[in-house]
């Protein structure tokens, strides 16, 4: 493997983020994640930019990168067309690749929310579906959600969906062919083979953990330390 | 006419919107939590107005929630959208209309890669022929849903029942906007009014005879 920097600029969203980063800290003032986070888009767009391997190394194994919304703000307001947010993708990605991931909480993250956002699309053809949404899992979503996922055949009727069922319309049941279509695209873009590794590196953390990996998968979702938010305590 | 200030910036901001005859793509989202926002949408437009609005059984998902979460790689959410052009294509259409804001930004943030990329194009359309055997055209125009509720605002008043008025003292009803963060932080230009200038909900409202509250964090 070439320089972490080299393999950086091999991604689009790092050719299109980080042009040349004056340090201005624009980003890191718009950034609604650092109004919460102890995050600062513009030392990571500054330490990738000086090509510092040793930095760039540790932003792939640290919480810092997993802070990031994606929002975009930051892209809007920067006075030299960077994008912190482009680059922070670019970053994940390669701490995926490198399986680097799993050294930080909020990168351990990645293993329910591929889990359960790949499944959804290749088993019913979108990223987010009652079918599989548990209440438990989402309390902030309210009791009148929770009401409607009760009632999901009748209210969905209602409100002019086509709930799991053939044709047109919200929430239809998307045809096995289309399914199939998108297991190929999965599978010929790079998609199945990371959905693999994910589970791979997980697995090796939860051992490495002692947990089971229902355990992992719950701990991972639910459990967050303290000292990941500014007006918290210590550091993780 | 010369153009200063303010009213400059506002009509690099304009955007012309088609009329007629859509692609439309449905979203994770909307339809799981608010089904009867997109069931209104093809009401309004088709029913009352009288819009071409074309729903192919065969489109998913755009994958873009599973693209900001990092969980498919950048070049699996470029061929998720290439087929959905390919099936757009197949049905006729050049105007793509996308119910989700974060699908709208995805669409409008893969053709920008691929204009500027045209080697990245010519990869996921290889991509998309081995997967699934489909070719396809890019769209002319993409828009978002409430950039077509924007642009029939003033038909949509005309055929009001009720107006965004206080019944009981006859007062504008006070509104306050969000605007979705995909719709235009990336891609100013794509968005009406921009980003410093967001008129696409405000718009509305004004035109259905509300009054729309500002406030600092509307721009951020
Ligand atoms: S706003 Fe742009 S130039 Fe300023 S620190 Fe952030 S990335 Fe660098
Ligand atoms: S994209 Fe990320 S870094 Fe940029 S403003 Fe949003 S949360 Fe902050």
């Amino acid at each position: 493997m070439g320089k972490l920097y080299d393999e950086l600029t091999k991604d689009y969203r790092f050719k299109e983020g980080l042009k040349t980063c004056i340090n201005c800290g624009t980003c890191t003032a718009i950034c609604p994640a650092a109004e919460f986070y102890k995050y600062d888009p513009r030392k990571i767009v500054d330490t990738v930019q000086r090509k510092d391997e040793e930095g760039i190394l540790e932003l792939l194994k640290s919480e810092t990168i997993w802070y990031c919304g994606e929002c975009m703000s930051c892209v809007t307001r920067c006075p030299r067309k960077n994008g912190a947010g482009l680059v922070v993708m670019a970053l994940r990605n390669l701490s995926t690749k490198l399986g680097y991931f799993t050294e930080s909480e909020k990168g351990r993250q990645l293993y329910p929310l591929t889990k359960v956002l790949t499944t959804n699309v290749l088993k019913l053809g979108y990223c987010v579906h009652p079918s599989t949404y548990k209440y438990e899992d989402h309390p902030e979503s309210g009791p009148v959600f929770e009401w409607v996922l009760n009632n999901k055949e009748d209210v969905y009727a209602r409100l002019g969906a086509n709930y799991g069922r053939q044709g047109e319309g919200a929430l239809r049941a998307i045809p096995q062919e289309d399914l199939d279509e998108l297991q190929a695209i999965f599978d010929e873009t790079g998609a199945t083979e990371r959905i693999n590794l994910v589970e791979e590196c997980s697995r090796k953390k939860a051992a490495e953990m002692g947990m089971t990996m229902e355990e992992y998968t719950k701990y991972t979702f639910e459990h967050c330390s303290r000292g990941h938010f500014n007006n918290e305590e210590g550091a993780i | 006419m010369i153009y200063q200030g303010k009213q400059k910036i506002w009509s690099d901001y304009q955007k012309e919107i088609p009329d007629n005859h859509w692609f439309y793509v449905r979203s994770c989202i909307r339809q799981s939590f608010f089904p009867a926002s997109e069931y209104y949408f093809l009401k309004i437009c088709r029913d009352m107005l009288g819009r071409d609005i074309f729903e192919s059984k065969h489109h998913t998902t755009c994958g873009g929630i599973a693209y900001h979460a990092d969980t498919i790689p950048q070049e699996t959410a470029m061929t998720i959208v290439a087929r959905q052009f390919a099936l757009m294509t197949e049905a006729g259409y050049k105007n793509l209309v996308t119910s989700c804001i974060t699908s709208f930004g995805n669409y409008t943030e893969i053709l920008e890669t691929w204009r500027e990329f045209p080697e990245l194009e010519a990869r996921i359309r290889e991509k998309l022929w081995k997967a699934c055997r489909r070719e396809f055209e890019k769209p002319e125009y993409v828009a978002h849903a409430s950039d077509l509720v924007y642009k029939l605002r003033e038909e949509i008043a005309a055929n009001a029942r009720f107006k965004l008025v206080d019944k009981a003292t006859g007062e504008p009803l006070r509104i306050v906007e969000h605007i979705g963060c995909h719709y235009s932080k990336m891609f100013p230009h794509k968005g009406v009014g921009g980003a410093e200038y967001p008129c696409v909900l405000s718009g509305m409202a004004e035109a259905w005879g509300g009054k729309v509250i500002d406030y600092p964090e509307r721009r951020h």
